[in-house]
């Protein structure tokens, strides 16, 4: 077990920055989920790591030991891929002997090893079933099994769900969630999916461009995303983004937003708050379909359909800005024209002009 | 309003295989969005085909437009289409991929033109049009093939499961801009879909084709709402509602999860359909009953979490709304959970239709 730690990590294709001059540490024991859309960076970082793409500049470390210029068997990793690997004609418990067989271990050692694995993937009822004969999901439950078995400091995970069977994938999750919580195993774990990211991470890097754009525990990415992008990237549907009218006054500035009620008053001058954007999630945005108080702003109802667990998506209109609520059943089925909504001031984010989050 | 595409008694069945498509009636009204929905492999992409001509059924007809086309040429079908796997030529410019049904149509040069501009504008892709596809991404290849698909002024226009594949934020852009085009061309959509959520956030009207036949068909809220047979609530909804084998005797339901009194429905043998979102860890409302379980994953989708949970020998799932002081359970714990009698639907266990 190790902590994986990079310096001024850089890849350089061309004039492409793949990734570029990052510094971060993955603590021990803990699972941090690299994620992004493709072309972020995220599979070139982790195969950096793994040593099988040599890297332009930088170092890494696991724990305090370097290994920038560790070959990949140097290293002590493990490795699960999209593909699963298993071997033909080898059974499932063969197959996860194998890496320790050639690594002469002895006997006794290997069947331990070997039970703890099948034990810790919950597969030991297909022990002696041939690897290669299996659903994806079960092959890919070997491959990680494999990695287990060898113990290494660090294992490293490629998008591993990409080709197991929709039905399946839960029974993989489940299977690495209970794997994770007892192992306690310092994990790296590519992905473009967020929903694994904030499923399996104890931390997330979101990645774009060769950087990272926020580097932190789930909920916090979600809840308070540095970035415009996060906020886009997260969520589904991603952040809603407003553009409030700024007045500059004596000693700072008024930010209105009719979905606001009353405006925001700030000592930051209507200079630096030029081009600004005010972000909220869809689930956060507060409706009621009489007027009240609290509910002064009346939007019309342009669409709505049916999202995750019944809830009913709306979408409306203020101004030249389209924006998306996310409310309950019971609230989704009476809303059938025009409404009342109002942005709650706990759930505003606030973005620069260059899209990063400030506190106004 | 008319009918512009309909189906009557389809049958198609392929050497050596089971029966594809059985008796299978389906009507498309003008100006509707149609998602013709089902798992994949039920048919869906044969159907599609043989409305556009490209196959031809078994047996049954095909009318369009109120006329019988079996002997008509798939051309004069008149039909922008989108196929599943839609081959862009790698040779063209984009320009010259989107105008192709018109070029193969010889139209005159300025028409083509004024035409490509049109489409590329409505999809928001008139800078890739000097490019090569090669030098698109993903998300624009797909807009590309479906500014080719509806470049040609028709009434009716088929999207054959066009995002499949595509990575979630990108599908999430193109399903609204499929609505909003569709309100803009003010015409008919045909559209193919494995994807509860598509089906779900596209359509006007779902047809769930299961089993060779059109199983039900209704407006998206009504068939989420109330499903008329067990299938149709199995396949339909995200996550996928719990599904439990049940028996009732004298008015008690019994199954491997839970037991329930007073359910109010002949005696016999059942499927219960529960969705997700009903099951609550607090006690609910009217007449709820409770049982205990166990919670086996957690997984985030940001707003809301799916929880999945141990009784029985089942592993079923709910819903769990992130707010702020809610309960959130550890791996392993052991919950309560609550649902209002009202709630469980029964189906006949031999028809799956519901009691």
């Amino acid at each position: 077990m190790a902590e994986i730690r990079i310096v001024n990590l850089l890849k350089v294709f061309g004039s492409l920055h793949a990734v570029d001059n990052l510094n971060y540490t993955f603590s021990d024991g803990k699972v941090t989920c690299l994620l992004g859309p493709s072309g972020c960076g995220k599979t070139t970082l982790l195969r950096m790591i793994a040593g099988l793409e040599s890297i332009t500049d930088g170092e890494i470390y696991f724990g305090n030991k370097e290994i920038t210029n560790l070959s990949t068997r140097e290293r002590n990793i493990g490795m699960v891929f999209q593909y699963p690997v298993v071997y033909k004609g080898l059974t499932v418990e063969q197959n996860i002997a194998l890496p320790l067989k050639e690594a002469r271990m002895d006997k006794d050692e290997i069947a331990e090893r070997v039970n703890e694995a099948l034990s810790l993937l919950a597969i030991q009822d297909i022990r002696k079933r041939d690897a290669w004969e299996l659903s994806s999901v079960l092959r890919q439950k070997v491959s990680v099994a494999r990695e287990v078995a060898r113990r290494p400091d660090i294992i490293l995970f490629d998008e591993p769900l990409t080709n197991v069977d929709a039905n399946s994938k839960t029974l993989f999750k489940r299977s690495f969630k209970e794997l994770t919580q007892k192992l306690q195993q310092t994990i790296v774990y590519v992905t473009h999916d967020q929903t694994e990211a904030m499923t399996f991470g104890d931390h997330i890097a979101l990645m774009k461009q060769g950087k990272v754009v926020q580097f932190d525990a789930p909920r916090e990415l979600y809840n308070h995303p540095r970035e415009v992008f996060g906020g886009w990237f997260l969520g589904n549907p991603g952040m809603n983004f407003f553009q409030p009218t700024v007045q500059g006054k004596v000693g700072g500035s008024l930010i209105t937003l009719p979905l606001l009620g009353k405006p925001i008053e700030t000592e930051k001058s209507a200079q630096e708050l030029q081009g600004m954007s005010l972000g909220i999630r869809p689930e956060h945005l507060a409706v009621s379909k009489t007027q009240t108080d609290d509910f002064s702003v009346r939007v019309p109802l342009k669409q709505k359909w049916i999202v995750v667990g019944g809830q009913y998506l709306l979408t409306s209109q203020v101004g030249d800005t389209t924006f998306r609520i996310k409310v309950s059943p019971a609230v989704g089925r009476e809303i059938d024209g025009d409404f009342y909504c109002r942005a709650p001031m706990e759930h505003l984010m606030a973005y620069d002009h260059k899209g990063v989050h400030f506190t106004l | 309003m008319a009918a512009i595409i309909e189906l009557k008694n389809l049958m198609k069945t392929y050497r050596g295989k089971q029966p594809l498509l059985q008796n299978l009636n389906l009507t498309v009204e003008d100006k509707d969005f149609k998602v013709v929905f089902g798992l994949p492999g039920c048919g869906k992409s044969v159907l599609m085909r043989m409305i556009m001509g490209l196959e031809r059924p078994d047996a049954g007809e095909v009318f369009l437009r109120g006329r019988e086309v079996s002997n008509v040429n798939p051309g004069e079908h008149n039909i922008g289409y989108v196929p599943q796997s839609f081959a862009l030529f790698p040779h063209q410019t984009v320009y010259q991929n989107i105008a192709y049904p018109l070029t193969i149509q010889k139209r005159p040069k300025d028409e083509i033109d004024a035409e490509v501009h049109r489409v590329a504008k409505m999809l928001s892709i008139e800078e890739l049009l000097v490019k090569k596809p090669e030098q698109t991404s993903g998300g624009q290849k797909q807009r590309i093939a479906i500014a080719r698909g509806i470049i040609k002024h028709t009434d009716l226009y088929i999207f054959d499961d066009p995002f499949v594949g595509l990575d979630f934020k990108l599908r999430e852009q193109l399903v609204y801009d499929l609505r909003d085009l569709r309100e803009k061309l003010d015409t008919t959509f045909v559209y193919t879909t494995s994807d509860s959520s598509e089906a779900l956030q596209l359509s006007k009207t779902i047809s769930l084709l299961h089993a060779g036949y059109i199983m039900e068909t209704n407006d998206p809220f009504t068939l989420y709402d109330t499903p008329q047979c067990a299938d149709s609530m199995r396949i339909l909804g995200f996550p996928n509602a719990n599904m439990l084998e049940g028996k009732i005797e004298r008015g008690t339901l019994v199954t491997d999860a839970f037991t329930v009194e007073g359910i109010g429905k002949p005696d016999g043998q059942v499927l219960v359909g529960i969705r997700p979102e009903h099951f609550t860890l607090e006690k609910a409302g009217e007449q709820p009953f409770t049982f205990a379980a166990t919670v086996s994953l957690r997984e985030d989708l940001g707003g809301e979490e799916i929880v999945y949970f141990d009784v029985g020998g089942l592993t079923l799932t709910m819903m769990s709304w992130h707010a702020e002081g809610s309960y959130e359970p550890a791996l392993g714990e052991k919950i309560s959970v609550s649902i209002e009698k009202k709630k469980l639907i029964c189906f006949d266990a031999a028809t799956g239709l519901r009691l």
